[in-house]
């Protein structure tokens, strides 16, 4: 790791101000990520701004037709609680299969979407319910938040600071993790929102990251089996292909992935 | 792959049978043997999959390939 400069903030105005003062500093949500990469000097951020302190970013609160779920909400909070474990369970599940017990505790709602991994799970979960993003500055709809590998809408002095979740009718979140180290190498999120349409998302797969699957989705407002996506495949050519699967097999755990969770929904 | 969250609990107890051929009383012991379980697994695989075309480690995409070219009917997915 490289020396770098610690600073805990005690609210988001402080962490944007530190943010637009410090050229190269970075935003410390839980960690779980940046901390690792510090420490294999693949960052080398010359602040380090802690959020984890602001408990205005933490909690999970139910909002009209929608949860609101605050950015440094840890993954244990959003799976163990017990209004998102009936109402999305797809998220509650989701949440639930990330890492291990540490990263549970540490790992952030915000920290992960913000990063935008193309193995993180919570992009999927996002982008299949339909979420809004809400940062320091504006709303961002999940369909335009991620836009590629580890990259997103923000703006550099731009904070996530809660996520809106609109209730749907099913929900249910299916991957494939690697055996080794259990990041997830196909990853299906489906949906049936409040108002009926369908979405299904994919994470772990895409050469660009997580995408929609729309001959899915249309196959699925219509009838909503496993037998309906069942005949579906995602192109082998924008897909990723790496030492753990080629983008053949990972094209057949998409398929796999989401009739797995069209059942379970 | 299990790893250690994998583990159950366990209690680990030892046994004492002390050597009649040597006067300090101790065996020698070399690794433990797990020679057996790779051939049972992978001729289980040929078997199940009717091609000995397959090398270790059996990774889920190479059962995977060679299920498509087997053409075998598979109870799930």
């Amino acid at each position: 790791m490289y020396a770098t400069n610690y600073h805990c903030a005690g609210s988001v105005n402080e962490a944007t101000g530190l943010l637009t003062a410090n050229d190269e500093a970075k935003i410390l949500p839980g960690g779980q990520t940046l901390i690792p990469t510090m420490k294999q000097r693949l960052s080398a951020p010359s602040d380090v701004i802690d959020i984890s302190r602001i408990e205005t970013l933490r909690g999970v609160g139910k909002d009209g037709d929608a949860y609101v779920i605050g950015a440094g909400t840890r993954h244990a909070e959003v799976a163990g609680h017990a209004g998102l474990q009936v109402d999305i369970p797809g998220l509650a599940a989701l949440a639930g299969k990330i890492g291990d017990p540490h990263v549970h505790h540490r790992g952030t709602i915000g920290g992960s979407i913000a990063n935008n991994d193309p193995a993180a799970d919570y992009p999927a979960g996002m982008l299949g319910l339909g979420a809004t993003i809400i940062t320091s500055k504006r709303e961002i709809a999940a369909d335009d938040f991620f836009t590629g590998l580890f990259e997103t809408a923000l703006d550099e002095d731009e904070i996530i600071t809660t996520v809106r979740v609109p209730v749907p009718q099913k929900s249910s979140y299916a991957k494939f993790p690697n055996p080794a180290s259990r990041y997830v190498m196909a990853g299906v999120f489906v949906a049936k929102l409040a108002d009926g349409s369908v979405r299904v998302a994919v994470t772990g797969a895409g050469a660009d990251g997580i995408f929609r699957v729309p001959e899915m989705e249309s196959a699925l407002s219509g009838n909503w089996s496993a037998d309906a996506v069942a005949g579906i495949a995602v192109s082998p050519a924008d897909l990723l292909g790496d030492i753990h699967g080629s983008a053949e097999y990972r094209a057949n755990l998409v398929t796999v992935m989401a009739k797995r969770a069209v059942v379970a929904a | 792959m299990p790893r250690a969250d994998d583990l159950p609990y366990f209690k680990v107890m030892t046994t004492e049978t002390v050597c009649p051929g040597n006067p300090l009383g101790i065996k020698g012991c070399g690794e433990a043997g797990a020679i057996g379980s790779p051939p049972a697994i992978i001729n289980a695989l040929t078997d199940a999959l009717g091609t000995e075309e397959l090398t270790m480690p059996a990774t889920a995409e190479k059962v995977w390939r060679l299920a498509q070219t087997a053409r075998v009917p598979m109870a799930a997915e």
